[in-house]
């Protein structure tokens, strides 16, 4: 299991962020402060630190020196959005870079990448019958492969990686076409029953009315 | 052109100007001097002449026989030996026509010398002639009925070349002193201008907004007193400035404590919002996302409740009327009482009766404000005292101090320097936890700046917290 510590003194955001995680199965620990931070990581072993730049006490910055010789990838979270900021952060050392406020299925993502990164990431994910192998981008269906476009991997690959949460249309245009494609458009409902139809995900890829889809277990 | 060019070239036109009438005065002066006497000398040998001749023609005209022309010619020899001189030569005309002339120069004498001519007088004119100046001196006899003209020349050439002399020496001079008085006025000028120059230079130093640039000019002059009030402008000048900035300093860090202030609740709405809407949540965590939405929401309004508090009272004037501070404290105590109570604190108040002159919901705010600070500082049992008293300053001034004394945990110095910073808050996670903006010292300070009060802050880490509102009191 995927160890996670959350270093925020704001015990809204950090209870959040906890709820959030727990939910995608990583295992959360939260500190309050630097120092108590400091004293989790000594007896602990994390695989990616979540951490509050503006803390009371030792600040992220500082407390990132202590951090960077224990090679745990840290994602810094920041209420400051300038550019000096973010240089600041990302010469600190750290992997990536949020800033308050967010969204959810962005942290989510930014964790994924990150700790995909280091190989702290499954490259192989499961969902019933359907193996998707990310290195190779290949899908098989029973252990036997099935043929997709890229468009409609990187589509089923977002719906289980985000399993039982709602997508929101604007989301997943977002996500997969960028700016290519309207979200008026009718392009993800197509490509939605294309998936049902190879995978067969009739039952489990449900619509939400005029939201989005959400794959569900 | 710079001023001391001016100056300086004002000066040496002026200086030549008048060394040279003065100048031109003298010389004129002194040939005129030499001339005249050069000609007295002609005219006084014109005499010696015509004497000589008349003398001697007179003795001719004693005798019986005689020729005037021929005598005159032998009379002429004669004179003229007796002066022998190459500057002077002697001619004499008798009846139109010259009997006698010492050299040829007779040509050169103008008709108009003849017509000058009078019995008695000496006539003379100036001829000039190969450089050389002479002077003709004629003098007019009438013998048997004919003119003789005893005419002499004398040569005044002298005199005009002492004037060229002079006037050659004179330029000389002239230069040699407009030189050297150029060297001195230029060194004078820029030692005058000297301090115009300097004011110039710090001119540049502030135009590039350097504005500690001071004028070092200690003479008591004009320019002296200009500096001094070059001086007092840029101090006022970078006063304003400095005001400026830090105002703008000021302004920045509030919209940055702002906007960072209001990004927690703004995250914790977002996110809990964005949670609930996108997945299923046991109903546990939905409740308590739910409340963390409605109390951070709640934070927001009491923020901006407070802030907009905060910004009306910085621009209006607010309206006073005179207290009575006995009942004054007894109504804020009925007000916080209750919730004091809620924490397990109690209240103590003692109020010394006086009159101040207050708008009595600011300082009711004021006072709230401050006691819920103490509640916050204090732990359960404890006691807060409100209280007032007059405080004699002098003769004339009385003072009344309202003081909000507690026993929690006190402030160290940082904290109480910043504790008027408006989102400061001393404990951030109680704060939260009460729903504070970190806006009511903030208050409290504009709130007592409006009274003309002084907030006192004395506290010690540990033993608890005394804030005063120092006030006058009406008579």
């Amino acid at each position: 299991m995927i160890e996670i510590l959350i270093i925020e003194d704001e015990k809204a955001i950090s209870e959040l962020i906890r709820l959030n995680l727990t939910l995608e199965n990583y295992c959360c620990t939260v500190a309050s402060d630097g120092n108590t931070a400091a004293n989790i990581l000594e007896e602990k072993n994390f695989d990616l630190i979540i951490l509050d730049v503006m803390l009371p006490g030792i600040d992220g910055f500082e407390l990132m020196e202590y951090i960077r010789p224990l090679g745990i990838p840290v994602i810094f979270l920041t209420a400051k959005a300038s550019l000096e900021d973010r240089m600041k952060g990302l010469t600190s050392g750290a992997e990536d870079y949020i800033v308050k406020p967010f969204e959810i299925v962005e942290l989510l993502a930014r964790i994924k990448i990150v700790l995909r990164r280091y190989n702290k990431d499954e490259k192989v994910i499961k969902y019933k019958n359907i193996t998707l192998d990310e290195e190779n981008v290949r899908a098989y269906l029973d252990g036997e492969a099935v043929d997709l476009t890229l468009k409609e991997f990187d589509l089923l690959d977002m719906f289980m990686r985000n399993k039982n949460i709602t997508l929101f249309r604007e989301q997943i245009y977002e996500k997969i076409w960028g700016s290519e494609v309207s979200t008026e458009s009718r392009t993800l409902d197509l490509h939605v029953q294309r998936l049902r139809k190879k995978l067969s995900l009739d039952n489990s890829l449900k619509t939400i009315f005029k939201v989005g889809y959400r794959l569900e277990d | 052109m710079k001023f001391r060019y001016k100056v300086l070239a004002s000066n040496i036109i002026l200086l030549s100007v008048s060394i040279g009438l003065v100048g031109y005065f003298m010389i004129h002066r002194n040939f005129n001097l030499a001339r005249d006497s050069q000609i007295q000398s002609a005219v006084m040998e014109n005499n010696l002449l015509q004497s000589s001749v008349e003398y001697e023609l007179l003795q001719v005209l004693n005798q019986d026989n005689y020729n005037i022309a021929k005598e005159l010619a032998d009379i002429g020899n004669r004179v003229a030996d007796s002066i022998h001189s190459k500057d002077s030569s002697v001619y004499i005309m008798y009846a139109d026509a010259y009997v006698f002339s010492s050299d040829d120069r007779e040509k050169e004498i103008s008709d108009s010398l003849y017509k000058k001519a009078k019995q008695g007088k000496k006539q003379y004119v100036i001829e000039k002639n190969a450089e050389k100046y002479n002077v003709y001196v004629i003098a007019l006899d009438i013998v048997e009925d004919n003119n003789l003209f005893i005419i002499n020349r004398y040569d005044i050439s002298s005199a005009y070349t002492m004037m060229n002399n002079q006037i050659n020496y004179f330029r000389v001079v002239l230069l040699l002193v407009v030189l050297a008085a150029s060297v001195v006025m230029y060194f004078i000028s820029r030692v005058l201008t000297a301090p115009l120059e300097k004011l110039n230079m710090v001119t540049d130093e502030i135009s590039k907004g350097n504005y500690d640039s001071k004028v070092d000019i200690k003479s008591r002059d004009e320019i002296g007193l200009l500096a001094n009030k070059f001086n007092d402008m840029s101090d006022a000048i970078g006063k304003h400035v400095d005001e400026l900035n830090i105002m703008v300093k000021r302004r920045e860090q509030f919209v940055a404590d702002f906007t960072h202030e209001i990004k927690t609740p703004m995250t914790t709405i977002i996110g809990y919002a964005d949670t609930l809407r996108s997945r299923e949540v046991p109903r546990e965590d939905e409740i308590k996302a739910l409340s963390y939405i409605f109390s951070e929401g709640k934070r927001l309004e009491k923020m901006s409740t407070k802030l907009f508090e905060l910004i009306y009272l910085n621009q209006n004037e607010i309206e006073k009327k005179p207290i009575q501070t006995e009942n004054f404290g007894k109504e804020l105590k009925e007000i916080v009482q209750p919730m004091l109570k809620q924490n397990g604190l109690n209240i103590k108040t003692d109020f010394q009766p006086a009159i101040i002159n207050g708008n009595s919901e600011l300082l009711t705010s004021l006072f709230i404000n401050l006691i819920d600070n103490a509640r916050k500082a204090s732990n359960k049992g404890q006691t807060i005292l409100f209280s007032g008293k007059i405080s004699k300053e002098n003769e004339n001034r009385e003072c009344y101090i309202f003081s909000v004394e507690d026993q929690g945990v006190g402030l160290n110095k940082e904290e109480i320097d910043k504790i008027c910073d408006e989102f400061y808050m001393v404990d951030k996670s109680r704060a939260r936890k009460e729903g504070g903006a970190g806006i009511g010292m903030s208050l409290v300070k504009i709130i007592a700046e409006k009274h003309n009060a002084k907030l006192v802050i004395d506290s010690k880490k540990g033993i608890g917290t005394t804030m005063k509102i120092v006030m006058e009191v009406v008579k």
